[in-house]
């Protein structure tokens, strides 16, 4: 596990004030807005929040791969392995894809083409990047890359179509064509949402081999807690399009500064604790085209108790504490007494879930 | 465990009976169901297969109880909701609701039976007419029952809507201007219409972001509470089906293979899929990282069309010798604690949520 501070290297990717725009019929709305994240080489950070918070579309700017012309990137910077995406052309920005980023989509099913076969899908990634090599080499480099993934008689389903192979034996396909250039940056985006609870976890055994056998820093975006703290070391949570916090794993999950990650692990049905009644967040994720004034969290908020400051400032996301976290919230230092009061509500600590 | 995880006073018939539902007569009992599809395939359609959705399937559920009924997708519990609802015809068993037993009732005889059992789906989106208003969405039920004129039907409206959290203004929107949580409380105020005993609810917060779940889960132990409901709850969410629901059902291919009171199932159980399940869920806390023991299965999951003989669960298991391809295992209590277990090889495997 390497964490900025220990690591002390360059980042395999920096984001820097990321800004991406769509423009609606209801006028031009901030999907990300001023995003600041990195990922060191080695690493998995979680990406975290609700659907419309700008996660998914966060990894999509950092492929290149915001949906134009609706979308552009506004602002910001993305450096990985040392090169600046942004500026880049189509170009420049295909050869870097796949090769030094690749990306784990969500539903694996319709992320493979039907009409190949699996091995010459994988194989087409491969020899994208590597001209030279023979179909006969990048066959076998395939069938060695299946096997990695866990794929059972690789050898002979690597001429398998799509659909001759269940979801979960798809999903190790993808992350088999992710992998198979050994990447710098892996993005997963949601990688195990479609696929039941036996099956994720095999999954999420592939994706963390798979981390630590290319050392390739991973990006996970998810919404599922359990799921980030089995795999994340950092996590960057987001609402309506910013980052609210960013601590690490321990941090996030036993001291959380920002009362909507509080809320998120107040209003998560658990296993391992007895939780008498879960607190729920009021309210819905606002609208982009209507993200409430100063604090987009305001409405929503515990923590606010009707103070104007919430509504007047836009907290900014500053470091607390010696460790290098951060949040963003005006009373960030009330939270140690709001834990207590959700404790008590909830009849358990859902940020103490064990005393180890 | 099972009476501190519930908010007061939710499950009073299955407090009182210790979690069991097995005293005096239960709201509803599956007995033996089973729902076979025939599909046609091959050139000329002619090879039909037929395919055991649901193969036997046994299950009670009292007044004021929940039963949770769990299991990864294909395993039949949507299909066992839908026979229940008499929504899919079931090829064998009886579903005795209230002493009566649905399986061969004809449609003019189920209206009067669902006034008692009403559903919630997945998806609001799906479940609602798009062209429909709200309000006209959950007046129907209403006037299809004949439930008194206009006014008394605006009023219902009005008070169902703020039953579920909403407002009376909501009544004249259409479903595509409510979010998704919002519109599975109109899923919700329509289900309790005709003030139903039982709810069959499927998957009724898997399509919600967490906060949203939340809310959802608070209000229908809410309901239930107030309205004394008992809830069949189908969900893949191990978590979420431990908080709200008293006893637990896990299915596997088309049969129930465990079957006992909440803290049962998640401490101490015995057939080893659902041991598998347990395992497999991703715990919120990253100081237990790797400490949980997880049993990752091997393979996928069989197709109902060609189940494995004896045990289904056989080709997945890590137990399984030549008696469980031989020998179907029944779902009886094996062990002496009240649990149901269809594993030949059961035994206790305590799972320490709390450490």
């Amino acid at each position: 596990m390497l964490h900025p501070t220990s690591g002390g290297g360059e980042p395999s990717l920096s984001v820097r004030d990321l800004t991406v725009e769509f423009d609606t019929p209801q006028g031009i709305v901030r999907a990300v807005d001023g995003v600041s994240f990195d990922v060191f080489p080695g690493e998995t950070v979680a990406l975290v929040g609700e659907s419309g918070c700008g996660k998914t579309m966060t990894a999509l700017a950092i492929l290149g791969l915001v949906p134009r012309p609706a979308g552009r990137i506004a602002g910001g910077r993305i450096r990985c392995d040392g090169r600046n995406l942004l500026g880049m052309s189509n170009r420049e920005l295909r050869s870097i894809r796949g090769a030094v980023a690749s990306m784990v989509f969500q539903e694996p099913a319709s992320s493979l083409n039907p009409v190949f076969t699996v091995g010459k899908q994988i194989a087409g990634v491969l020899r994208a990047h590597d001209r030279g090599l023979s179909r006969r080499a990048a066959r076998d480099r395939v069938i060695e890359l299946l096997r990695s993934v866990g794929v059972p008689d690789a050898a002979s389903r690597i001429d398998d179509y799509p659909h001759q192979w269940s979801g979960g034996m798809c999903q190790r396909a993808l992350i088999a064509m992710a992998i198979a250039n050994r990447p710098r940056l892996l993005i997963a985006d949601e990688p195990t949402t479609a696929l039941d609870v036996t099956i994720q976890a095999q999954v999420l055994e592939v994706l963390d081999t798979a981390r630590r056998e290319t050392g390739a820093a991973t990006l996970l975006i998810t919404h599922d807690l359990g799921v980030v703290a089995e795999m994340a070391d950092r996590v960057v949570v987001m609402y309506a399009g910013r980052v609210i916090e960013t601590a690490t794993v321990d941090e996030i999950f036993h001291a959380p500064r920002h009362p909507y990650t509080l809320g998120l692990m107040a209003s998560l049905p658990r296993l391992d604790i007895d939780v008498a009644r879960l607190v729920p967040i009021p309210g819905q994720p606002p609208h982009l085209h209507r993200i409430p004034a100063g604090c987009a969290f305001h409405p929503r908020c515990r923590l606010r108790h009707g103070r104007s400051r919430c509504v007047e400032q836009s907290p900014p996301l500053l470091q607390v504490g010696p460790t290098g976290r951060r949040t963003a919230c005006h009373f960030h230092d009330e939270m140690t007494t709001e834990v207590a009061v959700v404790t008590e509500e909830m009849g358990a600590d859902p940020t103490v879930a064990a005393t180890p | 465990m099972s009476a501190s995880i519930r908010s007061e006073g939710v499950s009073h018939a299955a407090a009182e009976s210790g979690g069991h539902a097995s005293t005096g007569d239960p709201l509803l009992a599956v007995e033996d169901l089973a729902v076979h599809f025939f599909a046609r395939s091959g050139l000329l359609r002619r090879v039909g297969s037929r395919l055991r959705a649901v193969d036997g399937v046994s299950l009670s559920l009292a007044a004021g109880e929940t039963l949770g009924l769990v299991g990864e997708s294909g395993c039949g519990k949507s299909t066992t909701a839908l026979a229940i609802m008499r929504l899919v015809q079931p090829t064998s068993g009886r579903i005795v609701f209230n002493g009566r037993d649905l399986a061969g009732y004809s449609r003019a005889q189920l209206r009067d039976v669902r006034r008692g059992i009403q559903m919630v789906f997945q998806d609001p989106h799906a479940s609602l007419n798009p062209r429909l208003r709200v309000g006209a969405s959950i007046a129907e039920p209403l006037q299809i029952h004949g439930n008194g004129d206009r006014a008394a039907v605006r009023t219902r409206v009005v008070e169902l809507l703020e039953m579920v959290g909403l407002d009376r203004v909501h009544a004249d929107r259409f479903p595509h201007q409510f979010s998704g949580g919002q519109l599975q409380r109109v899923g919700i105020a329509r289900a309790l219409a005709l003030d139903p005993q039982l709810l069959v609810l499927d998957e009724p917060v898997s399509a919600l972001d967490v906060s949203i779940q939340a809310q959802v889960i608070t209000l229908l132990q809410d309901l239930q509470a107030e309205l004394g409901l008992a809830y069949l709850f189908i969900s893949h969410d191990l978590s979420v089906v431990r908080h709200v629901c008293d006893r637990v059902a896990v299915m596997y291919l088309g049969r129930i293979v465990e079957q006992g009171d909440r803290a049962s199932i998640y401490r101490r159980p015995s057939h080893p899929y659902t041991q598998s399940l347990l395992s497999a869920v991703p715990r919120p806390d990253p100081r237990r990282r790797g400490a949980t023991g997880r049993i990752v299965l091997t393979g996928d999951l069989p197709t109902a069309v060609d189940p494995p003989s004896g045990c289904r669960f056989r080709t997945r298991c890590w137990k399984a010798e030549q008696l469980c391809a031989e020998d179907s295992p029944e779902l009886v209590d094996r062990l002496g604690e009240g649990t149901l277990s269809a594993c030949h090889f059961a035994e206790t495997l305590t799972f320490d949520h709390k450490l």
